[in-house]
């Protein structure tokens, strides 16, 4: 005769383990090796301590990166759980000659989703989760003071 | 075999994907979620990382921090038999920020800590979907700050 799972509680343990589970993963966002301001709000300052927003500005390019950040332990241990923006920074504003960052937004997206809660295999300890994150920006650049203007000639008494 | 239904082994395995099948389907259930920080709208530099204006070199914040602001975007999508709860909360990081800043041309706000997470959960009956962005900042004094271009 056969047993029935409920006469095995070990069984009845390890099945229902396996419907118990949590995936996911934890990224810090930092630029510490960036050159140019960066500034989530709408508005940055010159070296003069001005406070300049976008519309005293020139908006030269957007700025965009994406990272995906795998954790695993449950989402306890996120290996690389620092994502440092600065070299994407760098290189953006500088493609663009541009001299800063502002808006900057962070956004977590849903693509980790149904990793993160697939039943059964989140319960295995070394199942990846994951937090996919993208970073949206403005680069943009200080206007060029406004030109004089040009003189007038003075008029000649010869004029007729 | 008895009759003419399956075998008996046969008949566990159906039973055993039909509940796998049940559990599966529920996943879709718990819907998708994402969520945003910003700082739009604050009268202030919002700044991540060592610069802290056009031209400047990377150096840390001048000064004491005046105070601190903390502020968490969060989408959560919870399952549990039948009932479903959801819960948005959007950022609030502008708007706190405007209500502490007095004198926006002499203050900058530093972001100390960006860090965003994202879980997904599932228990037997209950499942869970859970995205945040949390940020930690400080609002700092700017010694040359000022809101008028100088002649």
């Amino acid at each position: 005769m056969s047993k029935r799972p409920s006469d095995s509680p070990g069984l009845v343990l390890m099945l229902s383990g396996l419907l118990v589970g949590c995936a996911g993963a934890n990224v810090e966002v930092t630029a510490r090796g960036a050159v140019y301001p960066i500034s989530m709000s709408g508005i940055v300052r010159d070296n003069s301590g001005t406070l300049l927003d976008v519309h005293s500005m020139k908006i030269v390019s957007g700025f965009h990166l994406e990272a995906t950040r795998v954790g695993i332990l449950y989402s306890g241990v996120t290996p690389h759980g620092t994502l440092d923006i600065s070299d994407a920074v760098n290189a953006q504003v500088s493609a663009a000659q541009g001299e800063a960052v502002i808006r900057l937004s962070i956004t977590v997206e849903d693509s980790c989703d149904l990793v993160n809660t697939l039943p059964v295999l989140n319960a295995i300890p070394f199942w990846p989760g994951c937090v996919p994150v993208v970073l949206d920006g403005l680069i943009v650049k200080r206007r060029p003071p406004p030109a004089p203007p040009p003189a007038t000639p003075p008029s000649s008494p010869a004029d007729p | 075999m008895r009759g003419a239904g399956w075998p008996v082994g046969e008949r566990r395995l159906a039973s055993g994907a039909l509940a796998l099948a049940v559990v599966l389907a529920a996943v879709p259930g718990l819907g998708c979620e994402a969520t945003t920080q910003t700082a739009q709208g604050a009268p202030v530099p919002v700044l991540i990382g060592p610069v802290a204006c056009i031209g400047c070199a990377p150096a840390a914040p001048a000064g004491s921090a005046l105070a601190s602001i903390q502020d968490r975007a969060l989408a959560r999508n919870m399952v549990g038999g039948s009932n479903g709860v959801w819960e948005k909360s959007r950022p609030n990081f502008a708007r706190k920020i405007a209500a502490l800043v007095r004198d926006p041309c002499r203050i900058d706000v530093h972001v100390s800590r960006l860090s965003a997470g994202a879980v997904g959960v599932f228990a037997l009956f209950f499942g869970m979907v859970s995205v945040d962005v949390q940020v930690d900042a400080t609002a700092n004094l700017v010694a040359n700050g000022t809101c008028k271009a100088s002649p």
